[in-house]
C-alpha cells in the first residue's frame, strides 16, 4: 500500500496551520466576529469542543479559506489565503482531508466518485493507484471494497466509513474532522485512530472537533491541546 | 504527493511571471512607446513644417510672379508707353519736322531702352523710316525708303554716338512697301496699338515682337509708328529669376507659341527660326505643358501637380499690356520642402540616438532588476535552507533516544535528504573488522521510503573502502564512469537511477583511538559546500551510535550475519502441518484434487477482545476451547467438508465435489446462522462484546491434497479471496456477509439486507448483502 509505512519529507519548518487574529465576518459565517488565534505545528493533533457541530463546520471553513475575514489572517502550509489566486487556492485545498457533518455526499454519481474525485482532481496519480489506495482505505474503515451505489442508497455506517476513507485519502496535509466516530453507528474508533496516527507520523497536521468529550479519551496521551470553541472565540482548556 | 499535484499551490510562478513582466516587458514597452511618440513627433513635425514651408513657397512664386510680371510689364511697357507717347509726338510735329521728330525720338530711346530694336514709320504714302542701332559699332543707322530713277532703295546713314554721319550707304529696297506689312496693315486695320506675331529679325537674327500704333499727321496723312522689341533679352531676363533650384518661368502667347523662357536658343534652333513652331515640346517642356493645359482650362492661378511621380507647384498669370501672353512659372516642390525633410531627417537620427540612449538604460534597469531579483531569489533561497537546517536539527534534537543505538533513527537520513536536497541518503557502519559496510539506514525521497540491512564487502570494491578508509569527503559527479566508485553505482545505485555521489566519513572513537566507523552516502545531492558542517553534525551522532553498537553488539543486522541461531530455551515441538479443526472425509470419497465447481465458503475472522488485565488472555482460552468444540459440532452436523483455523480466522468449505452440490451452501449458511448465534451466546455469557464478523462466498475454487504424511487440505481461488473479504468488510460486528452468488443461491429460503455495490480491484463491481435470518 502506497499510503503507509512511508514518512514524507515534505515536512514545513514553521506551523502548518496558523490562526493569526482571525475575524470571520459574521454576516457571511453565522460566526461572532471575534478574532481567532491558533497555532498548529505539523504533525500535532488537537481537539476543539463545540456543543454546536454546525460551528465546527464554519469553523474548519475557516480554517480551509472559505470564509471572508474583517481582519487578520489564516495561513495553511505557510500561505495566506487571501494571498492566493483562485487556482492555487482550490489547490492548496486537496491537500486538506475533511469530514463533515454537513451533508455533502450528491447522489448525481456512485459514491466513489465522490471519495476519489479530490485525488482525481487535483493529481496526476493514475487511476489504478488512487483506486488501489481507496480500496485499502475502504478495507481498512469495513467496507468489503469501494462503494459504487449512489451514496442515498448506503446505510448511515457506511456513509461514515466513506466519509472516514474520502478524508484520508490522498496524504492530505492537514485533517479537519467533525467527529465521526459519536454519530456512527459503528464503532470506528480503531481505524480511524489508526489512521489519524499514521497521517501525523506522516507530518500531518489534525483538527478533531467533538461534542462529547468522552470519545477521545483513548487517544488521550497524544493529544497536543484541547481548546472550545464557542460564541466568544476559541478558549483552550488546561488539559488535565 | 506534491509531484502529482497538477498545481502546486506553493509555486511561485505567477508573481514570477509578473516580476519578469514588470523588469523586462515595461521597459522595453517604455522605449517602444517612447519611439512611437518620438516617430509621431518627427513625422507631425515634418507635415508642419512642409505645409508652412509650401505656404511660404506659394507666397515667394506669388511674390516672384508679380515681379516678373511687373518686369515684363514694364519691359513691353516701352513699346506700349512709347507708341503712345510717339503718336502724341509725332503727329503734333510739322510735316516738314516729321521726319526729324522720329528720328530724334528714336534715337533718343534706343540709347535709353536696351530691348528696343528699332523704330519704324510708314505712311500711306508709302514712305518709311527705320531707326536702329548700328550692328557694326555704338551709333545708330538711320534707314529711309527713297525713290531714285523709279527704283526704290533704302539710303542708310550711319550716325556716330555725336549724331554725326559717319558714312551713307545705300542698297536695294526689292520694292519694299510699309503698307504691305503686317504691322502696318492691321495697326491701320485695329485703328489703335496692335502686336504683330513675333518674327526673326533679319538683321541681328534676334526674335523680334512688333507693336504699333496709327497717327495722323499735321499734313493729314495717316501713319503708323512700330516700335520691334526684341524677346532674346526678355528670355535672358527670366533666364537670370532664380526662383528656386530648379524653378523655371516661360512666356507663351495666345497661341501657345514660346515668347520667352529658359534655354530660349534651343527652342529657336528647335524650331528652326520659325517662331510658329516654337510651341511647347511634351518631351522637354512637359511641366510646362501640364500648367498650361491647367491654365487653358482653370484659368489663372497656382495649380499644384503631380508629374513624373514627383509633385510640383504650377502657377499661370496673364500680362497686362502684352498680346494676351501668359506668365508660366514651375517649380519642383522638393525644392522648397526638402530641408523640411532634412531637418525631418536629422530630428529621426536625433531621436534614434536618445531612443539607443534610452534602450541601453531600460536595458540596464532590467539588467538591474533582474539582478536584484535574482539576489532576492538567493537569500529566499539561503533563508529556506537555514529554516530547513534549523527544522532538522530541532527535530533531530527532539527525537527521543537519537544516540541509542536500539532506537531506530530515521530522522537522520530524512534530515540529511531534506537539508541536502538529495535523493536518496544512506548511513553505512563498517562491520567485520572494516571489511564489510552495512547500511543502518537509507532513505529515498522518490519513494519517501526506508530501507537498510544490506550489506557490501571490502573484496567486492577495494578502490571504494579506500575512499572510506581515507576519511575524507569525497564527491564524485558521475559515480559510473569513476573507478573507485563504479563497483558501488553497480550494486547499490543503479537501482535508484542515480549518478552523482557524495561519500561522508563517519569518524568516531573506539577505545580511546579515533578511527572511521562508517560512512555518510548522499546519491544525486544537490548540496551546497556550507552545508558539511551538517553532515558533520550527523556523522557525529552517527559515530556515537555506532560506537555504542560496536560495545553493546546489539544490532540486529549485525546479529543476523553470525553463523549460529541463538538457542531456544526449550525444545520446541514438532511442526504442525495440519491446522483443521476437522479432517476432509477422505473416506466418503468426495475429496478429489483439481477445481471444484461449485464450492461454499464460510470465513469467521475474530478480533482481539479489549483485555482489562494481562492475566485475562489465559482466562479466556476456555471460552475459545468451548467455541472451537461447538465448530466441530456444527460442522459434522452440517456435513461441512472441512473446518481450518489460521490465526484470528476460522474457514469452513462445504461442497468440494467434482459434481455441483447444491445443498453445500444450504448447509454452509445454516452453519453460519448457528455459528454466529452460539457464538453470541457464549461471549456475552462471558460478557465479551461480539468480536467476530462472517464472511460467505460461493463458487469455484482450486482445491487438492498437499504435502506428504500427513497431507494437508488445502482450497484458494476468488471464492475463498471473497468470503474473506466479506468476512473482513462485515458492516458490524456479528453479521454474515455474503457475495451476490450466495444470495442468488439462497434468497428463497432466507432473508437478506442489501448492503449496496462495491467495487474490489480484482473482483470488479458486485453487490454485497447481509444474511439476517431463515425466510
Amino acid at each position: 500500500m502506497s499510503d503507509t509505512g512511508t514518512t514524507s519529507v515534505n515536512r514545513l519548518a514553521g506551523p502548518m496551520l496558523e490562526l493569526a487574529d482571525a475575524t470571520p465576518v459574521f454576516d457571511e459565517s453565522g460566526m461572532p466576529p471575534t478574532p481567532l488565534t491558533l497555532r498548529l505545528m505539523p504533525g500535532e493533533c488537537v481537539i476543539v469542543e463545540t456543543r454546536d457541530m454546525t460551528r465546527a463546520t464554519v469553523f474548519a471553513d475557516l480554517c480551509s479559506g472559505m470564509i471572508h475575514l474583517l481582519k487578520g489572517n489564516v495561513r495553511f502550509m505557510g500561505l495566506d489565503w487571501t494571498e492566493l489566486n483562485d487556482r492555487r487556492r482550490n489547490a492548496l485545498r486537496g491537500r486538506i482531508g475533511r469530514i463533515t457533518r454537513r451533508a455533502i455526499w450528491s447522489n448525481l454519481f456512485g459514491t466513489h466518485v465522490a471519495m476519489m474525485l479530490k485525488q482525481l482532481h487535483h493529481t496526476t496519480i493514475p487511476l489504478e493507484t488512487v483506486t488501489t489506495d481507496t480500496e485499502h482505505l475502504c478495507e481498512r474503515f469495513g467496507l468489503p471494497g469501494i462503494p459504487t451505489d449512489v451514496p442515498g442508497r448506503l446505510s448511515e455506517a457506511d456513509i461514515v466509513r466513506a466519509a472516514c476513507v474520502r478524508a484520508f485519502l490522498g496524504k492530505p496535509q492537514l485533517l479537519l474532522l467533525e467527529d465521526p466516530l459519536e454519530t456512527s453507528p459503528v464503532d470506528l474508533s480503531q481505524p480511524f485512530l489508526e489512521s489519524l496516527t499514521e497521517a501525523r507520523d506522516r507530518g500531518a497536521s489534525a483538527i478533531w472537533f467533538v461534542r462529547d468529550p468522552t470519545v477521545w479519551q483513548r487517544y488521550r496521551q497524544a493529544i497536543n491541546g484541547q481548546w472550545r470553541l464557542a460564541d466568544d472565540g476559541l478558549m483552550t482548556i488546561r488539559m488535565r | 504527493m506534491a509531484a502529482n499535484e497538477i498545481v502546486d499551490p506553493t509555486e511561485q510562478n505567477d508573481a514570477s511571471l509578473r516580476q519578469k513582466l514588470l523588469q523586462v516587458v515595461v521597459p522595453v514597452l517604455g522605449v517602444l512607446l517612447i519611439l512611437v511618440a518620438i516617430g509621431g513627433i518627427g513625422l507631425h513635425t515634418y507635415r508642419t513644417t512642409r505645409t508652412g514651408v509650401l505656404q511660404l513657397t506659394h507666397r515667394l512664386l506669388q511674390s516672384v510672379q508679380r515681379y516678373v510680371v511687373q518686369d515684363v510689364t514694364a519691359y513691353m511697357g516701352a513699346a506700349t508707353l512709347g507708341g503712345s507717347f510717339a503718336q502724341d509726338f509725332i503727329s503734333h510735329a510739322p510735316a516738314a519736322f516729321t521726319q526729324g521728330a522720329f528720328y530724334s525720338y528714336g534715337a533718343t530711346m534706343l540709347r535709353l531702352v536696351p530691348q528696343i530694336q528699332s523704330y519704324y514709320l510708314g505712311d500711306a504714302n508709302g514712305n518709311f523710316l527705320l531707326v536702329e542701332r548700328d550692328p557694326a559699332g555704338k551709333g545708330l543707322e538711320y534707314t529711309q525708303l527713297k525713290t531714285v530713277g523709279g527704283h526704290k532703295i533704302f539710303h542708310h546713314d550711319f550716325r556716330g554716338t555725336d549724331g554725326k554721319i559717319i558714312r551713307s550707304e545705300e542698297n536695294d529696297a526689292e520694292n519694299y512697301d510699309p503698307r504691305t506689312r503686317p504691322w502696318y496693315a492691321n495697326t491701320i486695320e485695329k485703328k489703335s496699338f496692335a502686336w504683330t506675331s513675333p518674327t526673326i529679325y533679319a538683321t541681328t537674327k534676334q526674335l523680334i515682337v512688333t507693336g504699333s500704333v496709327p497717327l495722323v499727321g499735321t499734313d493729314g496723312i495717316q501713319r503708323v509708328f512700330a516700335i520691334n522689341i526684341s524677346l532674346n533679352q526678355l528670355s535672358q531676363f527670366l533666364d537670370s529669376l532664380k526662383i528656386s533650384e530648379n524653378g523655371n518661368a516661360m512666356i507663351l502667347d495666345s497661341h501657345g507659341r514660346i515668347i520667352a523662357g529658359h534655354g530660349f536658343e534651343q527652342i529657336v534652333a528647335r524650331a528652326g527660326g520659325d517662331p510658329s513652331r516654337m510651341t511647347l515640346d511634351p518631351a522637354t517642356e512637359g511641366t510646362f505643358r501640364r500648367v498650361y493645359d491647367q491654365y487653358r482650362v482653370r484659368g489663372a492661378g497656382s495649380h499644384p501637380f503631380q508629374y513624373d511621380g514627383r509633385n510640383y507647384i504650377g502657377m499661370a498669370q496673364d500680362l497686362p499690356g502684352s498680346d494676351s501672353w501668359v506668365l508660366l512659372i514651375v517649380a519642383p516642390e522638393n525644392d522648397f520642402a526638402s530641408f523640411a525633410r532634412q531637418s525631418g531627417r536629422e530630428g529621426l537620427q536625433f531621436s534614434v540616438v536618445i531612443i539607443v540612449l534610452a534602450s541601453l538604460l531600460a536595458g540596464l534597469l532590467a539588467r538591474q532588476s533582474r539582478r536584484t531579483e535574482r539576489v532576492t531569489r538567493e537569500l529566499r533561497h539561503e533563508r529556506d535552507q537555514t529554516n530547513s537546517e534549523s527544522a532538522a536539527l530541532r527535530q533531530i534534537a527532539e527525537t527521543p533516544g537519537i544516540l541509542d543505538p536500539k532506537d531506530e533513527a530515521l530522522v537522520l537520513t530524512e534530515a540529511m535528504a531534506r537539508v541536502g536536497g538529495v535523493q536518496r541518503a544512506a548511513l553505512w557502519r563498517l562491520v567485520h573488522d572494516g571489511t564489510a559496510l552495512i547500511c543502518e539506514d537509507s532513505f529515498d525521497t522518490r519513494q519517501t521510503a526506508h530501507a537498510g540491512g544490506f550489506e557490501i564487502s571490502r573484496h567486492e570494491m577495494e578502490d571504494f573502502f579506500k575512499i572510506v578508509d581515507a576519511g575524507v569527503p569525497v564527491t564524485v559527479t558521475h559515480a559510473g564512469s569513476d573507478e573507485r566508485t563504479a563497483p558501488f553505482e553497480r550494486l547499490v545505485m543503479r537501482d535508484a537511477v542515480t549518478q552523482s555521489l557524495i561519500v561522508h566519513p563517519i569518524r568516531g572513537t573506539v577505545g580511546g583511538r579515533s578511527e572511521i566507523l562508517g560512512m555518510i552516502t548522499l546519491e544525486n545531492a544537490n548540496f551546497a559546500p556550507h552545508l558539511v558542517y551538517f553532515l558533520d553534525i550527523i556523522a557525529g551522532i552517527a559515530a556515537i551510535r555506532f560506537g555504542a553498537m560496536g560495545t553493546t553488539g546489539t544490532t540486529g543486522n549485525e546479529a543476523s550475519g553470525s553463523d549460529t541461531l541463538p538457542a531456544s530455551p526449550t525444545a520446541l515441538p514438532e511442526p504442525r502441518f495440519d491446522e483443521s479443526l476437522m479432517q476432509p472425509p477422505v473416506a466418503a470419497g468426495e475429496i478429489g484434487k483439481g477445481l471444484f465447481p461449485s464450492v461454499a465458503v464460510m470465513v469467521i475472522t475474530f478480533t482481539d477482545p479489549v483485555m482489562e488485565a494481562e492475566d485475562e488472555g489465559s482466562a479466556v482460552l476456555p471460552l475459545i476451547d468451548r467455541i472451537a468444540g461447538e465448530v466441530q459440532a456444527i460442522a459434522r452436523r452440517y456435513e461441512l467438508f472441512s473446518v481450518k483455523v489460521a490465526g484470528h480466522r476460522l474457514i469452513c468449505v462445504a461442497g468440494c465435489t467434482k459434481d455441483a452440490d447444491p445443498t453445500a451452501i444450504w448447509r454452509l449458511a445454516e452453519a453460519a446462522l448457528v455459528l454466529r448465534e452460539t457464538c453470541m451466546m457464549l461471549l456475552s455469557q462471558a460478557n465479551i462484546e461480539p468480536i467476530f464478523s462472517i464472511g460467505m462466498d460461493f463458487g469455484p475454487a482450486m482445491g487438492g491434497e498437499l504435502g506428504n504424511d500427513p497431507k494437508s487440505f488445502n482450497l484458494w481461488g476468488e471464492t475463498v479471496t471473497l468470503a474473506e473479504l466479506m468476512a473482513q468488510g462485515a458492516p458490524d460486528v456479528g453479521t454474515i456477509e455474503v457475495t451476490e452468488r450466495v444470495y442468488q443461491a439462497l434468497r428463497d429460503h432466507y432473508l437478506f439486507r442489501s448492503r449496496g455495490s462495491f467495487y474490489a480491484p480484482r473482483s470488479g463491481i458486485g453487490r454485497v448483502y447481509v444474511l439476517a435470518t431463515r425466510r
